[in-house]
This record gives structure tokens, C-alpha cells and sequence, in this order.
């Protein structure tokens, strides 16, 4: 993947990657992580990470995932929190699923912030 | 100041992809950005009048307040309204109807793209 980006990007770009896919028990995640580390090792910048429909089930604090099992929000938010990339979710779209509490290392925000901060953006990725 | 395309992909019948892809074009319109809203697929249906009111909230009325919101283009895909039989002028709202030459070249001269 890095060198694809590179031959992609040849400047540095301000990325916003923005998930709505359903992270539960899927490599959404995983995917996401291995994006943001090759566009970082290739001198580009993550701005947020950006959770909106059915993705914002990833802040659940109460997940009790059996010990089999890889603890992927666990694994990106430490990523996130050393890569120093804000994690952003949309509050209305996780009160209306239920989630009222967020897990540590995700930001409450709304649509509006998330358009403002796109305006500093240069590519916007969806997962 | 960006170019955004939000393409609506679903009915308004299923799940709630349909009314978030409407909050986010008006979210992104609202915060100064250059909106085109493209209904691809089912989603034209979106844009008939509601013979029978949805069991939820109808987001549907708000498209009302598209105009208000300087959304730039409200656009259907020429194919979709062809499979679903419809014509421009049964639809709420007056809309660009796109091939997908020009469905392309939209996407082309965009700087975002959101596909919902």
C-alpha cells in the first residue's frame, strides 16, 4: 500500500477518512489502521477519523468480546491515540442506536464540525 | 469551500441511510461547501411525493429546504429513473437528469464523494 499512495499522492495531503461501514467482528477497522499507517510512514497527515451511520457502534463501552477473539477497537484506538489522530463520532447518529456513552479515546462531535473540518481537508476516504 | 457529491443509494423504506445521507448533504451545505445531491438506484424514489406516509418520522418533507440550504444540484441518474419508470416531472423537486457520461464527469470535477 505504501507505494501505491506514494504514486498517488506525490505531496503531502491532509487525509479525513470517514467510516460507515458496520465495524463489528469486521476488518473495517483493521483496514482503516493499515490506510492511516501508510499514509503517515509516507509523510502524509490523518486531520480526524471521522464514525457516521451504523459505524458508530465502535464507541460502545461495553463490549465483553470472548477471549478468542482480537480486541480490534481496543488495538485502533491505542494506534490512534500514538499516531495523535482525533477520533470523531456523530452524536446524533449514536444516540439514535443507543449509545449514550463512548469508550475513552473517542470525541463527541456533530455533521457540522465534521463539515468545517473538511474544509481543510484534501481527500476525503470512505470505508 | 469544497466540491462535495453525496450519492444517495437507498429508498427511503430501508434503514436509515436514506435520511443520514439527507442530514449530512444539509450539514455540509450548511457549513459552506458546494452540494450535489445524486440519486442513484432506488433512492429516486425518494423524491416522489408519499402516497402512503412512512411509519418514521418523514425525512422526505425536509428536501423542501434543500433550496434554503444552497444545496448547488439536486441530480437523479437518467437509468434508475428509466428502470423505475418515473419522469422529472413527477418528482417533489426540479432535478438534473444525468447519464452516466455526465454522472462521470461530476464525480470528476468533485474534491469529495460520499456514497451512502
Amino acid at each position: 500500500m505504501p507505494h501505491s499512495l506514494g504514486h498517488f499522492f506525490e505531496s503531502m495531503a491532509n487525509f479525513v477518512l470517514y467510516i460507515q461501514a458496520d465495524c463489528f467482528a469486521s476488518p473495517v477497522l483493521d483496514e482503516v489502521q493499515r490506510f492511516a499507517s501508510a499514509a503517515i510512514a509516507l509523510g502524509h497527515q490523518i486531520d480526524h477519523i471521522f464514525f457516521y451511520q451504523q459505524a458508530v457502534q465502535v464507541i460502545c463501552p461495553d463490549l465483553d468480546l470472548p477471549s478468542d477473539e482480537i480486541d480490534l477497537v481496543g488495538r485502533f484506538c491505542e494506534f490512534a491515540s500514538a499516531a495523535n489522530i482525533p477520533l470523531l463520532y456523530c452524536a446524533t447518529a449514536a444516540e439514535k442506536r443507543g449509545f449514550t456513552k463512548a469508550r475513552p479515546g473517542f470525541t463527541l462531535a456533530g455533521l457540522a464540525e465534521f463539515g468545517m473540518r473538511l474544509s481543510s481537508a484534501d481527500k476525503l476516504v470512505q470505508f | 469551500m469544497r466540491r462535495c457529491v453525496i450519492i444517495q443509494q437507498q429508498s427511503a423504506w430501508s434503514g436509515s441511510a436514506a435520511r443520514e445521507a439527507q442530514d449530512l448533504a444539509l450539514a455540509l451545505a450548511a457549513t459552506d461547501h458546494q452540494v450535489t445531491l445524486l440519486y442513484r438506484g432506488a433512492a429516486v424514489t425518494q423524491l416522489l411525493p408519499l402516497s402512503t406516509p412512512l411509519v418514521v418520522k418523514d425525512f422526505t418533507v425536509t428536501q423542501k429546504l434543500f433550496a434554503l440550504y444552497d444545496i448547488e444540484t439536486v441530480a437523479v441518474c437518467q437509468q434508475a429513473m428509466a428502470d423505475f419508470k418515473l419522469s422529472a416531472d413527477q418528482l417533489r423537486l426540479a432535478v438534473n437528469m444525468l447519464d452516466e457520461p455526465a454522472q462521470r464527469k461530476l464525480l470528476d470535477e468533485a474534491d469529495f464523494v460520499v456514497v451512502i
